[in-house]
C-alpha cells in the first residue's frame, strides 16, 4: 500500500442513519441536496467496507465516484430498495470487483484464473481493556485468518454490520442456502479454533480480575 | 430483554440469534442492565452466553477507515463528472445560463490569474533539489526539495511578503535599526498554510507540509499569527531557540530547539533524525526527495529508532534502518518497499 496519504483509522464507530423513503424519492425526483445528503450519510460506511477488499484508497474513491455518478444518471430507473445502505454496499462491491478485475487482467497476473478475492478486517488491539480480552482477540484473529475470504466477508456482514442472512446473501450475490452453509462452516471453524475451554479460561480470568478489583 | 431464554442455548445457537446479536450491536442501556443482572443471578448457566458475548465484542473491536479527508473532494469530482455529461438533458434556458456563467468564470479566472501570477514571481524546486536564492531586498532563502516560494514583483514596496509551501531556511535582512518601533514598510511576512510569520530581521526555518507548519528560530525575533482550536486569532512572539509546531486549528506546540544543526541539516543534504518513528522518516523521503515508499504493514509506521541518525545519503539511511529495525528494504529507482 502507498503511504502517500496518512491513513488514520480511528476506533470510533461510524454513525449510520438509514435513508428514509422521503429522502430517497426526493433524490429520484432530481433533488440535488437530497443526493448530497445520501452521499454524506454513506461515504464513510462505503469507504470502510471497500477498505476490507483493497488497501488502494484511490481505487475505493474511484469506485465511490462511479457509483454515485451512476446513481444520479440512472435515478429515474431505480426502484425503492429495502435498505439504501445495502443497495449501495452491493453496488460498491460490484464496482470494486470490476475495477480490480480489469486491473489484474491488465497486469496479466493469474491470467485465466478468477480474480483474487481478498477480504480483511483490521482489529483494534490498542484499546482492549485488559490482557485477557487482548488474548481472546488474538485467538479470534488467528481463527479468522484461517477462513476463506468469502467466509470472512459473511462474518463481517453478519457480526459487524448486523445484517440478516437474506441481506448478506443479496449483497454477496449468493442464494440463501449457500449463505447459511457458508456462515455455518465459518462459525464451526471458529468454534474449533477458539475452543470453548479457552473462552471459559478467559472468562475466569475476567471474573478473577473483577473480584480483585472488588477486593481492592 | 429477557436473557434467561438463553440458558439452554449452545455457543453456536447464540451466534446465530438475531436478538442476541443486536443486543451487542445496539448496546441499549436497559439491555445492558438486564445483562448484568442475568450474569449475577445465573453465574454458571450464563457462562456460554458470556463466551458468545465476549467473542462478538472482541470481533467488533475493529479499526475503521472513514477516508473523511477525501469526502468533499470525491463529491466535487462526482459533481464535475455529472455536469460534464449532463447538458443534453437540460433545457435551453439552462444552457444559456451556463454560457453566461462561463463568461463570468473566464473573466474572474483572468483576474485571479493576473493578481496571483502576473504580479507574482515564484520559484519551485524539484524533489531532492535544494536552491538558495536572494530576494530583491537582499534576504536569503534556501528552499528544500519539493518546495515553492512566491513573492510580489514589486517586493521592495511596502511590506515584504512571501508565500511558502514546503520547507525553507530564511535569513532576512534587517531594514530597520530600532526593533521596538517597526514601520509597515520594514516588515517581512511569511504566509504558509494557516499561519503568518512576521519577521523582525532574523534566521529561521519554516516547514509547511500536509496542513502542518513548524517554525524554528535561530536568531532574531519573529511574531506568528495563527487560528487556534477555538478559531480565535492568536499571536506568539518567538525568541531564539524556540521551536513551534502547529496544525490547522489546533493548539500551538511550543518546544526548545535542542540541537540547532538538526534544524538546518537539510541545507547541506544531510538526513538528521532524533528518536524518530519510521513514519516521520518516510515523510521526509516522500515530501523532500520524491521517493515512493510502499509499506504493506501499517504497524511498521510506529517503529521508532532511539537516538540520533545523521547521514548524508538515502542509501546510508536505509542501511541503518534495515540493520537496526531488522527490516527488508528493496529499492528500485525511486520506489522503496519496506517489509518485516
Amino acid at each position: 500500500m502507498l503511504v502517500k496519504r496518512t491513513i488514520s483509522m480511528p476506533v470510533k464507530k461510524i454513525l449510520h442513519n438509514e435513508t428514509n423513503y422521503i429522502e430517497w424519492n426526493s433524490f429520484k425526483a432530481g433533488n440535488w441536496e437530497a443526493f448530497g445528503r445520501i452521499y454524506d450519510t454513506h461515504f464513510k460506511l462505503l469507504n470502510n467496507y471497500g477498505y476490507k477488499f483493497t488497501r488502494d484508497t484511490d481505487q475505493i474513491e474511484d469506485a465511490v465516484h462511479d457509483l454515485f455518478v451512476n446513481l444520479w444518471q440512472k435515478r429515474t430507473q431505480i426502484g425503492n430498495p429495502a435498505s439504501v445502505r445495502n443497495y449501495l454496499y452491493k453496488s460498491l462491491r460490484n464496482m470494486l470487483f470490476r475495477k480490480m478485475e480489469t486491473q489484474q487482467k491488465f497486469v496479466k497476473l493469474n491470467a485465466g484464473e478468477d480474480y483474487q478475492f481478498h477480504f480483511e478486517v483490521s482489529f483494534d488491539t490498542l484499546f482492549m481493556e485488559n490482557e485477557a480480552k487482548k488474548d481472546l482477540q488474538k485467538k479470534l484473529k488467528e481463527a479468522i485468518q484461517t477462513l476463506s475470504a468469502r467466509q470472512q466477508e459473511i462474518i463481517y456482514l453478519r457480526f459487524y454490520e448486523g445484517l440478516s442472512y437474506e441481506e448478506a446473501a443479496d449483497i454477496m450475490n449468493l442464494n440463501i442456502n449457500s449463505t447459511y452453509k457458508l456462515l455455518y462452516k465459518a462459525i464451526g471453524k471458529l468454534q474449533k479454533q477458539v475452543k470453548l475451554e479457552d473462552l471459559m479460561m478467559i472468562l475466569c480470568l475476567l471474573a478473577s480480575e473483577k473480584t480483585l478489583l472488588e477486593i481492592n | 430483554m429477557d436473557f434467561s431464554q438463553y440458558i439452554h442455548y449452545n455457543y453456536e445457537d447464540l451466534l446465530n440469534d438475531d436478538a442476541f446479536l443486536h443486543f451487542i450491536i445496539d448496546q441499549k442501556a436497559s439491555d445492558l442492565d438486564a445483562w448484568e443482572n442475568f450474569k449475577k443471578e445465573q453465574p454458571y448457566r450464563s457462562k456460554v452466553a458470556q463466551a458468545a458475548f465476549e467473542t462478538l465484542s472482541a470481533y467488533r473491536q475493529q479499526k475503521v477507515f472513514t477516508n473523511e479527508t477525501s469526502q468533499s473532494m470525491v463529491f466535487d469530482r462526482i459533481t464535475a463528472t455529472i455536469n460534464t455529461t449532463q447538458p443534453k438533458i437540460k433545457s435551453f434556458n439552462f444552457l444559456s445560463f451556463f454560457r453566461v456563467a462561463a463568461v463570468f468564470a473566464v473573466v474572474a479566472l483572468t483576474a485571479v490569474l493576473y493578481f496571483s501570477f502576473w504580479n507574482k514571481k515564484s520559484i519551485e524546486t524539484d524533489f531532492g533539489h535544494i536552491q538558495t536564492l536572494t530576494l530583491p531586498d537582499g534576504s536569503e532563502v534556501t528552499l528544500n526539495g519539493n518546495s515553492k516560494i512566491s513573492y510580489a514583483k514589486d517586493f521592495k514596496k511596502g511590506t515584504r511578503e512571501v508565500w511558502l509551501n514546503g520547507e525553507a531556511l530564511f535569513n532576512v535582512k534587517h531594514i530597520n535599526i530600532d526593533t521596538n518601533n517597526i514601520k509597515p514598510a520594514e516588515k517581512f511576512m511569511v504566509h504558509c498554510g494557516d499561519m503568518n510569520i512576521e519577521v523582525l530581521g532574523t534566521t529561521f526555518n519554516v516547514k509547511s507540509r500536509h496542513d502542518q507548519t513548524s517554525v524554528g528560530l535561530l536568531s532574531g525575533k519573529i511574531k506568528i499569527d495563527y487560528n487556534d482550536v477555538s478559531e480565535t486569532k492568536k499571536a506568539f512572539i518567538m525568541a531564539p531557540g524556540d521551536f513551534v509546531k502547529y496544525a490547522r486549528e489546533s493548539k500551538l506546540v511550543h518546544q526548545k530547539i535542542v540541537n540547532p544543526q538538526h534544524l538546518t541539516a537539510w541545507t547541506t543534504r544531510h538526513l538528521v533524525f532524533q528518536d524518530a518513528s519510521l513514519e516521520e522518516m518516510i515523510a521526509v523521503l516522500q515530501d523532500d526527495l520524491g521517493y515512493e515508499v510502499m509499506l504493506p504493514d501499517d504497524e511498521l509506521n510506529h517503529l521508532k529508532l532511539e537516538g540520533e541518525i545523521n547521514v548524508s545519503s538515502v542509501k546510508e539511511l536505509l542501511q541503518i534502518l534495515s540493520n537496526t529495525l531488522h527490516l527488508t528494504i528493496k529499492t528500485e529507482n525511486k520506489k522503496i518497499t519496506i517489509t518485516k
